[in-house]
């Protein structure tokens, strides 16, 4: 027993040694490439890293990040939720047309909401009960609403949005705009419920290992499905947002959402393989993007540029999750 | 040492390790051409493992393989399909939906013309010499999964031919076969001997081995303790080398067997679904009950029946004299029972959480604010702790991964996860399988504590040992029923393994 034991204790430990470097990129890699690049931009442009700057990107990317959230939910629980972005557009065009004809604001918003938890529940059903991989599953659901959204309008951009709708985006409270505040909610929300709750706790078993959780008394297909509800309610929320900001609404919208989203949470150490992941993380890679396209930006780099970017940043978190799991395997 | 030099498969001092626990300890044996060899040995023995090493699955960490005379570096499986090494799988690995002539030549399929296209014909024609040669009467443009398992494995020998296989490893070919079509392999396989074919017969069914068999191998705990000639050795000779010397100093005293005037907690009643063919036992408060059998015997499902993992087609449940109806492993733990699954790397641990995280997944309710769900954690804290001393978890703290513990650790983890329920019944799957001996003592003396603060225990194990040292009770399954019944100082391991292998009693 003794050597067993003595074996065992002294094996990651060795592995460490012999890996070190190895062993470094892997866990920070990350946040190194992060803090070189912005070393750079900043060197190139002093107002980069300035705090009127930061607030104005964290403003931007508000919306993404509260999408990002909700996304996390359902990568941890070990699927994929490529419908989004699409849930977004269906949901904005929806409601922008219902207020542009003088609906009520709280009306239309607890519409947006119901409409969520049945794409969320569509998703789950498809994915969870009928068992299609989750890429099939949620992207059928993604083109049925945006399709949908797109005969309402002929794709045209519907305007008409009230005011006050569009005013609250832009309006501040001590010092950070409404959307902001938003955000910053949703996000210590998540975060709460993620891992502070026994909720989030089950979340984590189901997406570690199905079975086991299976075993130990958890209702795995409503976890799984419950993760899809959140993530399309977050959607939701995110699309409020989105409306305000612009005024508009449009069949077209958040066509790469889904991609960014997932971008930052595997920047941010979430798994693709489910069981693994922060919503910390999340935040720290939605910041990351959008840090990176906001210095692209200063730059006078183009947007389908910025497209190449985000692809390389998202290869590089995916790789370096598939290398991560492969040594945590070996361990 | 002459005789060896004639061998055409020398295996030679193989060691293999999986997470740190050692399941080949320098396994050596070998086999002439010409000749059915047998491979015997209890669940965990190491065979399987033995073989996938053969058949390139695995990698070795130490020891020499020669074929033929000349060492083999066996790398993957196609490393071992060049050394000409085929292994006819237990459960058939070949592709359904295609032709048999396609599943026999898939590895060098007939191509003709510039862009090498698919020589259908002689693709057709070579499949069917084959066929002749195992004696199979279907045409190779067949979908496979028209034919029956046994003709299916049949391609698979046909495939093996193909590729020029010199050694064919057989893992229980028989497990799901009718005893007529058994007596055709037997016959393929005495036509493959006569040919000059090395042949690996891997069985736990004795009649089997004394049938086919000309010499017999028998691993025990990863090593070969004894090769005989089938002609000059008994079914008793086998298992007692099977079984081996007896290891009770590793048992604690168990507190003494409840009498038949004990409360009864759990009781089932003709259990039946596809595997399981009316089960019926009652377990007493306090008790240990051992369920002994080989591995598909109906151990593990009657346990996965009872817990609601698998579906009943009929049959009763009662908890403490009420029935009750378990739909699922959630409503068994409410009625109070608690299950160790047999592999706690797939179906016990969530791996990539810590040791705290694992240890409360079942008991969220107990540490969390009823209602909201916010983890309490002070409370979860010290239920982490006092399980670390309870149950002797040595970890670096109860951050650490389970996935870096190891087996022992691991296994105590699980075990605590569920003696932390406080349930009634707790069914125990192979709860010392991958375990160092070390820990496999501490765990006897934790189940014995339980029991005797009031848990009633279902132990599931192939170790004939384990049963004779922790059980008051045991019943032998085979088939999917209950073939016998034993207080523990009535019977012997011999009498238990050869109940089990379908041998006489002894």
């Amino acid at each position: 027993m003794g050597k067993d034991t003595a074996k065992l204790a002294r094996g990651p430990l060795s592995l460490k040694k012999e890996l070190t470097f190895q062993s470094v990129m892997l866990n920070y890699g990350l946040y190194i490439a992060m803090l070189a690049t912005f070393a750079t931009f900043a060197i190139i442009n002093d107002k980069f890293l300035s705090l009127n700057n930061v607030v104005n990107v964290f403003e931007q990317a508000a919306y993404y990040l509260v999408c990002a959230v909700g996304i996390t939910f359902v990568l941890v629980s070990g699927n994929n939720d490529m419908s989004v972005g699409s849930q977004i557009a269906f949901s904005s065009v929806i409601a922008t047309i219902f207020l542009a004809q003088g609906g009520s604001i709280p009306l239309s918003m607890g519409m947006m909401l119901v409409f969520a938890l049945v794409i969320g529940l569509c998703n789950g059903l498809f994915v969870v009960i009928i068992g299609l991989p989750p890429f099939i599953g949620t992207i059928a659901t993604g083109y049925v609403v945006r399709g949908i959204a797109a005969n309402m309008t002929k794709q045209e951009t519907q305007y008409g949005l009230p005011a006050a709708y569009t005013q609250f985006a832009w309006n501040k409270t001590l010092g950070l705009s409404n959307l902001t505040w938003i955000a910053i909610a949703i996000t210590l929300l998540g975060l709460y419920i993620l891992h502070f709750t026994s909720f989030g706790r089950k979340v984590f078993a189901c997406g570690g290992n199905a079975k086991a959780a299976e075993v130990m008394g958890i209702n795995v297909k409503r976890v799984k499905i419950a993760c899809y509800m959140i993530s399309a309610l977050s959607a939701a929320i995110a699309a409020m947002m989105l409306m305000s900001r612009l005024g508009a609404a449009r069949s077209g919208t958040a066509e790469t959402l889904h991609t960014e989203c997932v971008a930052a949470a595997v920047i941010g150490g979430t798994s693709l393989k489910g069981g693994q992941g922060s919503v910390l993380g999340t935040l720290l890679g939605v910041f990351f993007i959008a840090m990176i396209r906001n210095g692209l930006n200063s730059q006078g780099v183009n947007a389908y540029w910025q497209l190449v970017f985000t692809g390389g940043i998202t290869l590089l978190g995916a790789i370096l999750d598939s290398y991560k799991s492969r040594a945590n395997a070996a361990v | 040492m002459e005789q060896k030099e004639k061998d055409y498969l020398v295996i030679e001092d193989i060691h293999k390790s999986f997470y740190g626990v050692e399941v080949l300890k320098g396994v050596s044996f070998s086999a002439a051409a010409g000749e059915v060899h047998g491979l015997l040995g209890g669940n965990g023995a190491g065979k399987s493992t033995l073989m996938n090493i053969l058949g390139g699955i695995y990698s070795k960490d130490s020891g020499r393989i020669f074929i033929d005379g000349k060492e083999a570096n066996i790398t993957d499986s196609k490393a071992a399909e060049r050394a000409g090494i085929a292994f006819i799988h237990q459960e058939l690995k070949l592709f359904g939906l295609r032709s048999v002539a396609e599943n026999i030549m898939i590895s060098n399929l007939p191509t003709k013309g510039p862009f090498h296209f698919v020589d259908d014909k002689k693709k057709n024609e070579i499949a069917k010499q084959y066929l002749d040669e195992v004696g199979l009467q279907v045409s190779p443009t067949t979908r496979l999964d028209e034919l029956s398992i046994a003709e299916q494995q049949q391609v698979e020998i046909a495939k093996a031919l193909s590729l020029n296989a010199k050694v064919l490893i057989f893992d229980e070919p028989t497990s799901s076969l009718t005893s007529r079509e058994t007596n055709i392999l037997f016959g393929i396989i005495r036509q493959l001997k006569k040919n000059g074919a090395c042949i690996i017969y891997i069985s736990h069914k004795s009649d089997e081995i004394f049938e086919i068999c000309d010499k017999v191998s028998v691993l025990r705990n990863g090593e070969n303790v004894g090769t005989r000639d089938t002609a000059n050795t008994t079914n008793d000779e086998l298992v007692s080398l099977i079984i081996g010397r007896k290891l009770d100093q590793y048992f604690p005293e168990l507190p003494p067997a409840p009498g038949p005037e004990a409360e009864t907690v759990l009781e089932v009643k003709g259990l039946v679904n596809k595997k399981l063919n009316g089960v019926s036992f009652a377990l007493r408060k306090g008790e240990i009950l051992g369920l002994f059998g080989l591995m598909g015997a109906g151990r593990s499902e009657t346990a996965r029946a009872i817990f609601g993992l698998d579906h009943l087609f009929s049959g009763e449940i009662y908890m403490e004299g009420s029935q009750v109806k378990i739909s699922s492993p959630r409503k068994a733990m409410k009625t109070g029972i608690s299950f160790l699954t047999e592999n706690r790397r797939e179906e016990g641990l969530v791996l990539n959480a810590d040791i705290r995280k694992n240890l409360t997944f079942p008991i969220l309710s107990r540490v969390s604010v009823p209602g909201i769900g916010c983890i309490r954690a002070k409370t979860e804290m010290s239920l982490v702790k006092e399980a670390f001393k309870r149950f002797l978890i040595k970890a670096t703290g109860p951050e650490q991964r389970a996935a870096t513990l190891s087996g022992g650790n691991q296994q105590k983890v699980v075990l605590s996860k569920w003696f932390m329920t406080d349930s009634k019944v707790l069914i125990l799957d192979e709860p010392t399988r991958g375990v160092d001996i070390g820990a496999k003592a501490e765990i006897y003396q934790l189940i014995t504590e339980m029991v005797e603060k009031g848990l009633s225990v279902i132990l599931i194990s192939c170790e004939e040992s384990e049963m004779m040292g922790m059980c008051h009770r045991i019943l032998v399954m085979r088939d999917g029923e209950i073939i016998g019944e034993f207080q523990r100082d009535e019977t012997t391991q011999e009498e238990l393994v050869g109940l089990c292998i379908g041998g006489k009693a002894v």
